[in-house]
């Protein structure tokens, strides 16, 4: 009984999910092909129900200012998904600016509404009212032909003042060419664009006069450019009195480096209707017909890239340019045990093309292992303008337990409109991470060392603050660096001693010769040690060694190094004396000795006055 | 006389605890992230105790938190210049450092001996100088008259020439005209002006060497890349 039931599960189980999956996954969304059109321009709103089934229909608001004039719809199944496709071609009742307002879908129980749409509507000159209300009254084909003129003015009229700058390039191009049948013109909403600034290029080709269907279209060729296909359109336009068909092409262009930019020429070949009236069946069908093949071409356009100006440029700003950008940031969870990736994603959307932006850099996250961050971008063609959006998503780590913040992400654009840089930002994120379960040595990253003991490092950042303003130094050191004086006058001091030293050197050997000498010769009471005594002096005086020498030797040497003879003399008696006393100790008596040493100390005396080293 | 220096002291003390409450303030503002307002009050605080190590290192600490790093290495660096022996600071100049692709250590040569040479600030090193100079010189004279202590004198000369050369070589480290990188990206060209070609683009936080000034330029040469060249004067921080 179970497994039936369990067999009945799964069988029904797609069916059902796809049911519910339809109930919860509707999207409805509303575009026109343009919002600035004249009175002669049909306007297709097109309405996309994404993931509707069955029997629906959306209900259009009151549109007091257009005529529904035909409606169509398309439905496409993909996967069990379904995309339903609405159409109405209106036509504008009267100029100026009107609302289309929410359209809404019952479905399912719930309603479900579009966004309003602004359109404005442009008086076409020289084209009566009553002219209006006729073209209303039938659906006018797009490549069907218009009555040939009759005549023409002289000068074209003017497109109104009023008119966006594309719409009326193109309107007044298309009037220089109303004696063509066919012809096609090119416009831009701004030929000076700033870098990844988008503009519109405006593509028509017009036609009064029937030709083969499926018309091949060749792109222009672009050098500095993106460009982005975001709308074709038909519609109607009236020149010297002439009714032209036009098949339009939009695109949305950004410079890509400062400097000169051109679109070259598009192209259709086209097989004119006339031509074909002579032609079999057959013939139309293979190479017969291309010979009557003929071409027209857009004019060539030249475009001068700005740079975004210097002064002012944010730190944040990546390179986008336009308006009405909106940033959002958010994570996929709020809490997780450190170790635990978390998926960071930051949206930016606005009106210009992000494509070619830089990359969103992260702060510096401390606490977290950050991941490099990768950028997906996309154009969105709404409403006959560029949005575009890029997606940043990093992926974060925590890399211990605690709760982190993922601070205000800054990002800033160029506003050309207002000449200035604009700055948004996301809202502060908060991350609360317990500690991890997952292995008592915590989490590995392959960047991270192991320092051992069980310690691993999880991470590197800045030292916290110092609380006081009194950074420690050598004190004494710092001070002495600043008595220079003192350097002068340890130098002095050096200097002194080393001239005192050089000039005095001798002098200063024999005053200390005389000082140890008297001395001696004080505490001397034998001839023996009043002779050792003076034995010192004179040869500390000068130089002379007279302890192996004989008396007359002595005496010659002293002469030779300067002693005055009459010292000389002197000591020559005095040793003989201290001789004949040595020789004869027994008639010496302690008083001879120390008469000996006196006159020796005079003789010494005499020497330091008045000898000459 | 009294009066008047109990209305100094009175004045200092109210100015320590106005300063006290304003590092407080800081400090509060830093913790809840509010890096910016931090910032501004440790500036103003550098007003009243200009050339203050602490002071630079907590604006280098703010600048890196609010992810300038060219800034918080300028910051650092001056603090590093004031209070070489600092670890606190010598991790945060070093750990900048690396975020920006430089290195405080040069390649090849011991941390150990990276912390020896800067262990002293200028002004200490100039005084140890002198004060071994000044123990020369009495030792020279007292040899000179009494030849005694000569070996002495010979290793204190010694120690002269040692802290001669030290001192020489760090003022020069220190004189060097050095600028930081402060915007996110400096354009090296080879002129000072614009219609110059650029030949290189220097990340944020690299340090570089100042040779010349013409007007707003500077002709810098890029440490360890060998690159010379001129970068407006705008983007570069100088230390």
């Amino acid at each position: 009984m179970f497994k039936r039931f369990l067999f009945l599960l799964v069988l029904l189980f797609p069916l059902t999910a796809h049911a519910a999956l339809n109930v919860n996954g509707i999207s409805m969304t509303a575009s026109v092909n343009k919002t600035s059109l004249t009175m002669e321009d049909e306007l297709v709103l097109t309405v996309t129900v994404d993931g509707a089934t069955g029997d629906f229909m959306p209900q259009l608001p009151s549109l007091p200012a257009f005529n529904v004039y035909a409606r169509s719809s398309t439905t496409q199944i993909i996967n069990f998904h379904s995309i339903v496709t609405f159409e109405f071609i209106m036509l504008p009742r009267f100029p100026g600016k009107t609302v289309i307002g929410p359209i809404t879908l019952n479905y399912g129980n719930k309603i479900y509404k579009t966004d309003p749409i602004t359109v404005t509507v442009y008086r076409t000159p020289n084209t009566p009212q009553t002219n209006t209300s006729k073209s209303n009254a039938s659906k006018p084909a797009a490549k069907t032909a218009a009555p040939p003129a009759k005549a023409r003015q002289a000068e074209p009229t003017p497109a109104p003042a009023d008119m966006p700058p594309l719409e009326r390039d193109l309107y007044n191009s298309a009037a220089r060419n109303g004696d063509k049948t066919y012809f096609m013109v090119a416009a831009l909403s701004d030929s000076t664009p700033y870098v990844n600034q988008s503009v519109t290029l405006g593509i028509r080709f017009y036609f009064s006069s029937n030709f083969v269907d499926n018309a091949p279209y060749n792109e222009p060729s672009i050098s500095n450019l993106f460009m982005e296909l975001i709308s074709t359109s038909e519609g109607r336009q009236k020149i010297d009195n002439k009714t032209y068909g036009y098949i339009e092409r939009r695109y949305a262009i950004s410079g890509v480096t400062a400097g000169p930019a051109q679109v070259g020429e598009a192209s259709v070949r086209y097989i004119p209707a006339g031509n074909l009236t002579n032609i079999s069946v057959f013939d139309r069908m293979f190479a017969a017909v291309s010979q009557e093949e003929q071409t027209v071409r857009s004019n060539p356009l030249s475009l001068t890239i700005r740079s975004a100006p210097q002064e002012g440029k944010p730190k944040s700003f990546y390179g986008a340019v336009g308006s009405g950008y909106t940033i959002s940031a958010s994570i996929d969870r709020e809490e997780v045990e450190a170790g635990e990736a978390v998926n960071l994603t930051v949206k930016v959307n606005g009106s210009g093309n992000l494509k070619p932006t830089s990359d969103l850099k992260l702060p510096n996250l401390p606490g977290f292992k950050v991941y490099d961050v990768v950028a997906t971008s996309g154009v969105v063609p709404t409403n006959g303008e560029l949005k575009s959006y890029k997606i940043f998503k990093a992926v974060v780590v925590p890399l211990s337990s605690g709760t982190y913040t993922i601070p205000a992400l800054d990002w800033s654009y160029f506003d050309p409109s207002a000449q200035q840089y604009r700055t948004i930002r996301t809202q502060p994120l908060t991350i609360k991470a317990t500690p991890s379960s997952k292995t008592d040595t915590g989490f590995d990253f392959a960047t991270h060392s192991e320092l051992g003991n069980g310690f691993r490092e999880l991470g590197r950042d800045i030292r916290y603050l110092k609380s006081d303003v009194s950074p420690s130094k050598l004190g004494v050191l710092s001070t002495v660096s600043d008595w220079q004086i003192a350097n002068y006058l340890f130098g002095a001091l050096l200097v002194l001693a080393a001239l005192f030293a050089l000039m005095d050197k001798q002098t200063l050997a024999g005053r200390r010769a005389l000082a140890k000498a008297r001395t001696q010769l004080k505490n001397a009471h034998t001839e023996e040690a009043v002779s050792e005594a003076l034995t010192a002096y004179l040869q500390a005086r000068y130089r002379v060694h007279i302890a192996s020498l004989p008396l007359k030797d002595i005496t010659a040497a002293l002469r030779k190094n300067g002693c005055p003879a009459e010292l000389v003399q002197r000591f020559d008696t005095l040793w003989q004396r201290l001789n004949a006393a040595r020789f004869a100790p027994a008639q010496m008596q302690e008083e001879n000795a120390i008469e000996l040493a006196r006159q020796a100390t005079d003789l010494i005396k005499a020497m330091d006055k008045g000898g000459r080293a | 006389m009294k009066k008047g220096i109990l209305l100094i002291c009175f004045w200092l003390a109210a100015a320590l605890s106005a300063s006290a409450a304003d590092l407080q303030s800081a400090e509060e503002l830093y913790r809840e992230g509010k890096f910016a307002a931090a910032l501004g009050q440790y500036e103003e605080l550098l007003k009243t105790y200009p050339n203050n190590a602490h002071l630079y290192y907590n604006i280098g600490n703010c600048y890196f938190k609010m992810g300038t790093v060219g800034l918080a290495v300028a910051n650092y660096y001056r603090a590093f210049r004031l209070s070489p022996r600092d670890g606190d600071i010598r991790h945060n100049l070093a750990l900048s450092l690396e975020n920006s692709g430089e290195r405080l250590v040069p390649t090849g040569m011991p941390e150990v001996l990276h912390k020896l040479f800067f262990s002293l600030r200028i002004d200490e090193l100039k005084g140890l100088f002198f004060v071994v100079l000044w123990l020369f010189c009495l030792l020279g004279a007292f040899w000179l008259v009494k030849r005694r202590l000569g070996r002495v004198t010979l290793i204190v000369l010694a120690i002269v020439g040692f802290l001669a050369v030290w001192y020489v070589w760090r003022s020069k480290i220190e004189q060097a005209p050095l600028a930081v990188v402060a915007a996110p990206v400096a354009e090296l060209r080879s002129g000072p002006g614009k219609n110059f070609p650029a030949s290189a683009n220097v990340a944020q936080g690299h340090l570089l060497l100042i040779q010349d000034t013409k007007d707003n330029w500077y002709d810098v040469v890029v440490k360890d890349q060998g690159l010379q060249g001129w970068i407006e004067a705008d983007t570069l921080e100088k230390i």
